[in-house]
């Protein structure tokens, strides 16, 4: 709220990290489209919307000797 | 193997140029019980199960690397499977060898499909060992790089798929060998055995499925020969664009006074032209192997964040799609700005050409063409630029050993120029790019496209381009993997290119 004054922070889950087993996420990436940002500024930063986009990192390698 | 299936999606790649709607999208990991090879195999089993579904039910599967490439090329209408997941790295012991393999076993390293360049990149640095050769990135995959000819401008190796010696191909519900060329054997006879799979060595069919675009079933793992580590020492410099850049590229006579060693061949030459900005010269890139040692000062990107391995796709989207009237200020201003002249920097190939950060929307084309032909393709676009322009970015040549993959885009002997043409997404540049083609066809300058990258191919120009070895790479498939398989494993792009059967 109020542009980021006011916030909750959110704690993002990743099932389909998770199912993979692998640790956490690579890169994350937040989109604030047009239609969220005219929300806003109409409501004074009281509510920000945003998409959050994220990767998967890759598995702990795997090594061996054959 | 784990398998997470997202359900009808629509997928786009890295570049958000090509966007297809999916009839699923499978995460594909390995399991983490077992030992790596018994996981490992366990995948293998994973992979066929896949493939079996796939045929009973008629859906085209199309195996998916780092998602970078520009051209359709891991599009489908099926069911992408994402392999990034599988990234097992086995080492190979002496008693692995062939008694005829002439080399060190510890310089062999036999990567799963999915692992990265970055990844490999490391793994071989803890054993004191290097790749041959890499793009100008690391992001690929190791199979992704290898199906579509991913080279750098390794002027005396190669390109990627040049370092690999050995492939692990799952070629059927029920079917997977191991390949290598009967000329070259490495492993033991006995080694296919410990994957399950079938030994085959025949050369032909080696090559036909080194460069294979997904169309030669799945490859699942990757035999590459590396090296001992050695770094690069780095120069770029500005050189007059004139009779003497004529004569530097396309004689490759590296006696000339412009190079920074004139009695030594570089490992790396590339040269690079600003249309907006000839009168300060051409912009070249050199780089020259030197013995590893560890006090070294790692390279440093510039101030625009732009290192010495860097391609244009680096920091071309800097250049947006602003009006015509603007586009010569523009990209003079952003390569001003990203491309400084730079001496005597030192860096091991894996810090060279490492992460590459996109910056904006870009569009990238590449073609090989004959180095003779360079001084008048360089002519040739900048007329074209004239008429179908102002191209929003710049003209790279990066020069590379022909590869002996039957389908190599670089197949220009002895060694080929990829010109490249990295720029803003705009009608501009697709329009620029039809018109270089159709321009160098008028010319009749022979010329390949990239596999990853942006193209305008066609059954006729795949008949013009590779001629007999089109054929010798349909005959070489068809003698490993079954009209079921082909159908399975081809896409829009293999039908547009007149591949798909």
């Amino acid at each position: 709220m109020f542009w980021g004054l006011l916030n909750s922070p959110q704690v993002i889950q990743t099932p389909v990290c998770d199912s993979l087993h692998v640790l956490g996420v690579s890169e994350v990436r937040i989109k604030v489209g047009f239609g969220n940002a005219l929300l806003t500024v109409f409501t004074l930063g009281i509510y920000c919307p945003a998409t959050v986009y994220w990767k998967c990192s890759k598995p702990c390698p795997i090594t061996d000797s054959l | 193997m784990k398998i997470l299936k997202h359900g009808p999606l629509t997928w786009s790649n890295q570049h958000l140029n090509v966007t297809q709607q999916l009839a699923d999208y499978y995460d594909l990991a390995n399991e983490n019980v077992g030992s790596p090879l018994q996981i490992y195999n366990d995948t293998t089993r994973g992979i066929q199960q896949i493939i079996k579904d796939a045929i009973a039910s008629n859906t085209p599967l199309r195996a998916l690397g780092a998602n970078w490439s520009l051209s359709p090329v891991a599009a489908t209408k099926g069911i992408i499977l994402n392999t990034k997941p599988l990234n097992i790295c086995f080492t190979i012991t002496a008693g692995s060898i062939s008694p005829a393999y002439k080399g060190e076993s510890r310089k062999l390293c036999l990567a799963q499909c999915g692992t990265g360049i970055w990844e490999l990149n490391d793994f071989l640095h803890q054993r004191g060992l290097s790749l041959s050769a890499c793009g100008a990135s690391n992001g690929q995959t190791i199979a992704g790089a290898i199906a579509t000819g991913t080279h750098g401008a390794a002027i005396a190796f190669g390109a990627t798929q040049d370092a690999v010696v050995g492939l692990h191909i799952i070629t059927g519900p029920d079917t997977h060998i191991w390949l290598e060329r009967a000329s070259y054997p490495v492993l033991s006879d006995a080694f296919p055995g410990k994957l399950g799979a079938t030994l085959m060595r025949d050369d032909e069919a080696f090559y036909a499925a080194l460069v294979s675009f997904g169309s030669f079933g799945f490859v699942h793992g990757v035999l590459l020969e590396a090296e001992d580590d050695y770094l690069l020492e780095c120069y770029m410099r500005r050189v007059k664009y004139d009779q003497s850049w004529t004569e530097m590229v396309t004689t490759l006579d590296f006696t000339n006074p412009n190079f920074p060693y004139t009695t030594e061949a570089p490992f790396h030459f590339q040269t690079m032209l600003n249309p907006y900005d000839l009168g300060n010269g051409a912009y070249m890139t050199t780089m020259y192997k030197r013995p590893y040692r560890s006090d070294y000062t790692s390279p440093k990107p510039n101030g625009a964040g732009v290192g010495p391995g860097d391609d244009a796709a680096a920091f071309i989207g800097k250049i947006t799609d602003y009006l015509p009237g603007a586009i010569p200020f523009v990209v003079n201003k952003v390569l001003a700005s990203s491309l400084t002249p730079y001496e005597k920097q030192f860096g091991r190939l894996a810090e060279i050409f490492n992460n590459t950060t996109l910056r904006g929307k870009i569009a990238s084309a590449a073609i090989a063409i004959p180095v003779s032909q360079v001084a008048t393709v360089a002519g040739a676009l900048l007329d074209v630029n004239e008429t179908a322009g102002p191209f929003p970015g710049m003209f790279a040549f990066r020069f590379v050993k022909s590869s002996k993959a039957t389908m190599a885009f670089t197949h220009f002997a002895p060694v080929s120029c990829v010109l490249e043409l990295d720029a803003v997404q705009s009608q501009t540049t697709q329009q620029f790019y039809s018109e270089v083609w159709h321009r160098l066809e008028q010319l009749d300058i022979p010329f390949t496209f990239h596999w990853g990258k942006m193209n305008a191919l066609n059954p006729t120009r795949m008949n013009s381009m590779y001629g007999n070895n089109l054929n010798r790479f349909l005959a070489a498939r068809a003698k490993i993997i079954d009209p079921a398989m082909i159908k399975i494993f081809s896409n829009d792009a293999m039908m547009q290119w007149g591949i798909d059967s």
